[in-house]
């Protein structure tokens, strides 16, 4: 009786610690990734929500089409401030922009002449002790880029 | 002392029933009445356990041991035809796969493959506002997910969603965003990485398909070609994204058919132009300048005679 008693309280708490997990479906859409953005915009291929380590650099590959305005952006839970976002030229390596140079600004907005390769770096930066479980600082991560064609310029 | 053993009683079936569900809700990230289904597998279907489904890309599939994890994003077949088109060619309905072929499409591959095939037409039919077709295209793009064990797409009010807002062609996008989309997830969530790789393979030669048969006979090709071999990057990273799954054979099937047309796009030369960056602020700036690709006539017949012979090959296998 015993034994049966608390295998199922193993199963039972087995339960309650998944169904606290982390779930991040749709995380993008929340508030917390409302980015700053003109109605023209829309959403270039698929955003992206994920459950992240904290800590733990994750590298996003697009295609960039050219004569195009773009906003990226980066967004995570209530208590983690900083994310560190970096898009790199996938062609030579060169960064294209790093937010460490900008107060870790979660979004940036940019326009591209021709069509570019690059890749998204984001690392949600610990602002805690790590040290004992990082298992514990998995949290919500959102990611996704927006697009316009640039407007044409001048009268008609 | 008989409240005490009541009380345990009651404890006891309370746990229970808390097992049963916890157990019920494991880990498979199937949907309510879905089959797992690959092409690896495809002889011995699994049935899994029943869970809600999950629109979340979560970190499955990529190696979290390592310190950096790759994500590849990769743009919708609309989003492809509307960057190669631009609106500057005229539709033609007569260049999507019947949908009378469906019925022949028996394997996994074939049906995956054309899967695919058919939801770069729905895009292309949406982009047109082909309304006709366009509810017909959803339809047999259900009937193959069905077949396939891609159920999750389809679930709740979609039909009554496309019947209300067949005539609002940005609704319809989005809509065949969400499905497709979903589509891929489902597949990542279950770990399907063959049949997931068929779907986008034929939706990516689709997408080379329809612009280049467009426009063949036009003297005035040169925008659309080179459109045609900037995709050159998608193909090269949905190829590479692959290279992790290559031990699986049909994986290695479709690195051939992708091999195929990737080395022919990159054969295309380049023209590279001084890289600008003129900042208006720190989180906001132009990039002028860049690579140019250049396209000569013999390279679009070439890259247009293996997008038909490959394309053909799928719509009429079986």
């Amino acid at each position: 009786m015993k034994i049966r008693f608390l295998g199922i309280l193993m199963l039972s708490l087995c339960y309650f610690v998944s169904g606290s997990a982390q779930s991040c479906s749709g995380f993008y859409k929340t508030s917390r990734c409302g980015f700053k953005q003109s109605s023209d915009f829309k959403q270039y291929g698929q955003a992206k929500s994920a459950a992240v380590m904290v800590g733990k650099e994750y590298k996003y590959e697009a295609v960039l089409y050219g004569m195009k305005d773009y906003i990226v952006g980066a967004c995570t839970e209530a208590g983690y401030k900083k994310i560190h976002l970096k898009i790199t030229d996938k062609k030579n390596n060169e960064v294209i922009y790093d937010n460490e140079e900008d107060d870790y600004n979660s979004n940036v907005a940019f326009s591209i002449e021709t069509t570019t390769n690059v890749e998204i770096a984001v690392e949600i930066v610990s602002e805690k002790d790590e040290s004992e479980d990082p298992e514990q600082y998995r949290v919500c991560l959102g990611v996704q880029i927006l697009w316009r064609k640039i407007p044409k310029m001048g009268f008609n | 002392m008989s409240t005490r053993i009541k009380m345990r009683t009651i404890i006891y079936k309370i746990l229970v029933l808390i097992s049963i569900v916890s157990l019920s809700g494991c880990q498979s990230n199937t949907t309510p009445g879905e089959k797992q289904q690959s092409v690896a597998g495809s002889d011995s279907v699994n049935v899994l356990d029943e869970v809600p489904g999950n629109d979340s890309m979560d970190t499955a599939g990529t190696n979290e041991s390592s310190e950096r994890i790759e994500i590849i994003m990769l743009p919708s077949p609309d989003e492809i035809l509307n960057e190669i088109l631009d609106g500057s060619v005229k539709y033609n309905s007569s260049l999507v796969n019947n949908l009378q072929n469906e019925n022949k499409y028996l394997s996994v591959k074939s049906q995956a493959l054309n899967l695919g095939i058919y939801l770069t037409d729905l895009a292309y039919i949406n982009i047109n506002n082909d309304k006709t077709s366009a509810f017909q295209y959803f339809r047999i793009i259900r009937e193959l997910s069905q077949k396939l064990n891609i159920y999750q797409p389809f679930y709740g009010d979609l039909f009554n969603r496309i019947q209300k807002n067949i005539a609002n062609q940005d609704s319809m996008n989005s809509i065949f965003k969400e499905i497709y989309y979903k589509m891929l997830e489902t597949l990542d969530n279950s770990k399907q990485n063959d049949i997931h790789a068929f779907i986008v393979t034929g939706a990516l030669i689709e997408s080379l398909y329809i612009p280049s048969v467009s426009i063949e006979k036009s003297s005035d090709y040169e925008v659309v070609a080179t459109k045609i071999f900037e995709q050159k990057f998608i193909f090269n990273n949905f190829y590479e994204h692959l290279d992790q799954y290559k031990k699986e054979k049909y994986i290695r099937e479709v690195m051939l058919i992708l091999g195929d047309i990737r080395d022919i796009l990159n054969k295309a030369s380049i023209k590279s132009n001084e890289k600008v960056v003129l900042h208006k602020d720190k989180g906001n700036f132009t990039i002028s300048g860049g690579d140019e690709i250049v396209v000569t006539e013999q390279m679009f017949k070439t890259i247009s005679k293996r997008i038909k012979e490959i394309r053909s090959e799928i719509v009429n296998s079986n």
